[in-house]
């Protein structure tokens, strides 16, 4: 198991152009990517693409990490989903483009519903802000994971959830804060 | 902009902290998340504000089961940040080989005249010591280390010899100092040439030590702006007790 302060000492290693503790950093942490990158893109051909993407990012953005801003667990976690989603914006754009092909990949990309697999998983040691996300109301804590994993913004949440924007707004932020102060409990 | 509505404020959610979540979440529209970007370049709260947030949602992540890659995809991530590695014999029989010889004779020459010289001068009586090797911002690469740094903790003092990298003009090189876990801290800019010793803060003695990291970037005249390496790192080594 790595700790947190090893992973740290990867990245900030990594930022000073030393291969050793990239490929140490790959090794801690490339498992936990490449399952959200899966998560986010549910593909494998994508996803194994956007790992690569994202490890290069990694290496030449290494040097910004400030290990007292944040751990590096959750920077890498943020590099690998902000690639993801915009991978997926960009094929959902493109599909829009193409609008009319019916039961499409992306739709299937696109599709909320966990795998087997993940839910599985979310019954099984279960994580801090899993439990978190169950207190709140259940359509609010889907709105936030699909905020998360699939990147919907508050048109497109608004749309599937059928409600104003304005209160799909009012929603999210509601829900937000709750995991804020459930998280800091 | 988003944030001032009267449901926000209703719920006792401070704006700039709603703003930041939803930015960590990119959902604010691109004019709004531009004006965002433009505050947190110099709004030191709203980045920790954003860093928090990343934080959290980051957790999100622990609800994905893990899965290892291919292994082949390590070796496309290397390939495609390092390069495909060209054997020294390759690049000898493109014809490169006499320059690229006599460029390594020399500067082999000339370290170990450097190095023989420091050891005449000064007996290694620090308790630490590093060899910095150079990495491959440094073409051709040197042989052996490009700098050897005594560290004493007790005296507070760092000297460094034998550094044969010359910085380009306008430039300057910046030793810095890596503890496990933390961000590098600059121990000041190094001339090349005869051994120079510098002083230690205080605040750093107690990294001293197998497992820190001592790395020489290449930086603006007068050292790094920022306060963070900004330029390539020419040569690096771990700390070792000597």
């Amino acid at each position: 198991m790595t700790t947190s302060d090893q992973l740290s000492t990867y990245l900030a290693r990594a930022g000073l152009g030393d291969r050793v503790a990239f490929s140490a950093l790959y090794q801690a942490s490339s498992a936990k990517l490449f399952g959200l990158c899966l998560r986010i893109l549910k593909d494998g051909a994508l996803a194994e693409e956007a790992l690569q993407e994202i490890f290069v990012k990694i290496w030449h953005k290494a040097a910004s990490y400030d290990a007292s801003r944040g751990t590096a667990l959750a920077w890498l976690v943020t590099v690998a989903r902000n690639h993801a989603i915009d991978r997926l914006r960009q094929l959902r754009a493109a599909e829009a483009r193409q609008a009319g092909e019916a039961g499409s990949e992306v739709d299937r990309l696109a599709s909320a519903d966990p795998g087997p697999a993940e839910q599985l998983a979310r019954k099984q040691g279960r994580a801090q802000i899993e439990l978190c996300l169950d207190e709140l109301d259940s359509a609010r804590a889907e709105a936030v994971r699909l905020a998360y994993f699939e990147g919907h913004d508050y048109a497109e949440l608004a749309a599937r959830f059928a409600v104003p924007l304005n209160t799909m707004r009012t929603w999210l932020r509601r829900s937000l804060l709750a995991l804020r102060e459930c998280l800091t409990r | 902009m988003t944030g001032q509505t009267d449901d926000t404020l209703e719920d006792g959610g401070d704006p700039d902290d709603l703003l930041a979540a939803e930015y960590a979440l990119g959902l604010l529209e691109p004019a709004e998340a531009r004006d965002f970007e433009r505050r947190l370049e110099h709004d030191p709260a709203l980045r920790d504000r954003l860093g928090d947030w990343q934080e959290r949602l980051a957790q999100m992540a622990d609800t994905v089961e893990p899965v290892v890659p291919p292994a082949i995809l390590r070796r496309r991530i290397e390939r495609r940040i390092f390069g495909r590695p060209v054997p020294l014999w390759r690049r000898m029989g493109l014809g490169l080989g006499p320059a690229l010889l006599a460029a390594t004779v020399v500067v082999v020459v000339a370290l170990a005249g450097l190095q023989l010289g420091w050891r005449a001068m000064v007996p290694p009586v620090a308790p630490f010591a590093a060899a910095l090797t150079a990495t491959a911002a440094v073409t051709p690469a040197p042989e052996g280390p490009v700098a050897t740094v005594a560290l004493d903790p007790e005296a507070g003092e760092i000297t460094v010899s034998g550094l044969t990298l010359p910085p380009a003009p306008g430039h300057a090189h910046e030793l810095w100092l890596i503890a496990a876990g933390s961000a590098p801290v600059s121990l000041g800019v190094v001339p090349p040439g005869p051994p120079v010793t510098i002083a230690l803060p205080d605040a750093l003695r107690p990294a001293v030590g197998p497992g820190t990291l001592l790395a020489i970037s290449d930086e603006p005249a007068g050292g790094s702006p920022t306060g963070q390496p900004t330029g390539p790192v020419l040569a690096a080594g771990p700390i070792t007790s000597s």
